[in-house]
């Protein structure tokens, strides 16, 4: 992120941090929505973690580390939303309508459900690690800045992740019975 | 160690699945709120915009389906009706129907909460004024309050993409909101409201029979609602609390309905009647 624009929306410039916003908010979402998966909770953690920066900015003393920063609210706002009690949540999934499964490099769609599944019952800390890690393509020693925690933790974490992901996939060979979005 | 390199493979590549994520909506909401959101301010704790729980959700989205009912209803009775979002052309009935008020009592017990220092809020849009806590603070109408909250998956879930989008898309405009917002307890959003032209002798019941109260989202476990008679500035509405998840207090004056949503229910049900005790409603 440019530091001058990080600058000015630390002195109020409104302007300044709706450009900011602006060029981070659809990343936000997407890393939200892969860490949530739900589309929902990833808009409204979105929609915390730029509101906090907005509140927070001033605060940060080096602007120059403002997307480890900025990252580490998201992740904070996922991790509330996704700890807040959910009575009820449609079972939806939406699949690109035009999307084969040789588009992309998985076997199979159900390759893709058991994935899901699998992600679903992993914690949410690890997911998170899971998602910057391979999702944005940050090293783990950045992983580890965003999250705040030790470098030989997000290395466990994304350890036991991959490894419950395998298991997902190793699990489940039945055949591939597609649930088509609504 | 090509087993790892696969797997890897396969979950970059499943992340990495194109889907439809404009976070266009969020971004408006946060430019919208930043006026109302100050920075440096060491005393006021991080908090995010909407902290409602899904049923509040759900009751927003039904919130909304009264608004496109009586928009609806308006359109069936075109001659009554000025138009969506403007001042009413009012059309009075020789004979309106005596069922269109609500039996005015019992009425709700009136608040023992101390109103004298709140502030006043005055719809520029609606004409009605209510006050609010000094703890919160108002802001007007914006035609992207109603669809900000209600996210696709619940639309479909509860209500149908078809009722929402010919919503959404102006065949039945939606309805803007007025919001009392920046609550002190760590939720924001506490209050909305707005005014509709229905037809003149439409009851109180009729609108919230189209939405709020029969519309329980099939398969999802929506809190149970009472409802009860309340005076609002002199006239005869009612009022319905779905556990809680929201309260809405709905009032006719001639063909003008004028609905009070409160996203919490119960739990603020002495502060919602508070509020509404406080509401002056424009002359007819």
């Amino acid at each position: 992120m440019d530091a001058d624009l990080v600058i000015r929306a630390q002195q109020g410039d409104k302007g300044a941090f709706a450009l900011i916003a602006t060029q981070t908010a659809n990343r936000f979402l997407a890393v939200a929505r892969r860490i949530l998966r739900d589309p929902d909770l990833a808009e409204d953690a979105t929609q915390q973690a730029l509101l906090s920066i907005w509140q927070d900015l001033p605060q940060v003393r080096d602007p120059a580390r403002f997307d480890a920063w900025s990252y580490r609210l998201l992740v904070h706002a996922c991790y509330a939303e996704g700890r807040r009690d959910h009575r009820w949540a449609p079972n939806l999934r939406l699949l690109p309508v035009d999307q084969s499964a040789a588009d992309d490099d998985l076997s199979s769609v159900v390759d893709r459900d058991q994935l899901e599944r699998g992600f679903d019952r992993l914690p949410i800390e690890h997911r998170a690690v899971v998602v910057l890690h391979h999702y944005l393509d940050l090293p783990l020693d950045r992983v580890a800045e965003v999250l705040g925690i030790p470098v030989g933790t997000a290395h466990s974490r994304l350890h036991h992740a991959m490894r419950g992901l395998r298991a997902a996939l190793d699990a489940d060979a039945r055949p591939p019975v597609r649930e088509v979005a609504r | 160690m090509s087993a790892e390199r696969d797997m890897t493979r396969i979950v970059r590549s499943w992340l990495q699945v194109d889907e439809y994520e404009s976070a266009d909506r969020v971004l408006d909401i946060v430019l919208d709120l930043l006026d109302t959101t100050p920075q440096h301010r060491s005393a006021w704790p991080v908090r995010r915009f909407v902290v409602m729980n899904s049923y509040a959700k759900l009751a927003i989205a039904a919130v909304v389906v009264v608004v496109v009912a009586i928009g609806g209803l308006a359109l069936l009775r075109p001659g009554e009706s000025s138009g969506p979002g403007g001042a009413p052309i009012a059309t009075p009935s020789p004979t309106p129907s005596p069922s269109a008020a609500p039996s005015p009592s019992p009425a709700a017990s009136p608040s023992t909460i101390d109103t004298t220092d709140w502030v006043p809020f005055t719809s520029d849009r609606y004409g009605y004024t209510i006050s609010y806590p000094p703890t919160h603070s108002g802001m007007p109408g914006s035609t992207k309050s109603a669809p900000t909250f209600v996210a696709q998956a619940q639309r479909d879930f509860a209500f149908g993409t078809d009722l929402w989008e010919r919503s959404a898309g102006g065949e039945l405009a939606t309805t803007p909101l007025d919001w009392i917002v920046l609550g002190p307890d760590g939720y924001q959003i506490g209050f909305w409201g707005f005014a509709a032209t229905v037809p003149v002798g439409t009851s109180v019941d009729d609108i919230i029979s189209q939405g709020v109260g029969t519309r329980d989202p099939p398969g999802a476990p929506f809190p149970a609602c009472e409802s009860e008679p309340i005076m609002i500035d002199g006239q005869p509405g009612r009022f319905h609390v779905c556990g809680d998840s929201v309260s809405i207090a709905v009032v006719t004056i001639g063909d003008r309905a004028y609905v009070f949503v409160e996203g919490r229910g119960s739990v603020e049900k002495d502060l919602m009647l508070a509020q509404l005790s406080t509401v002056q409603l424009p002359t007819p």
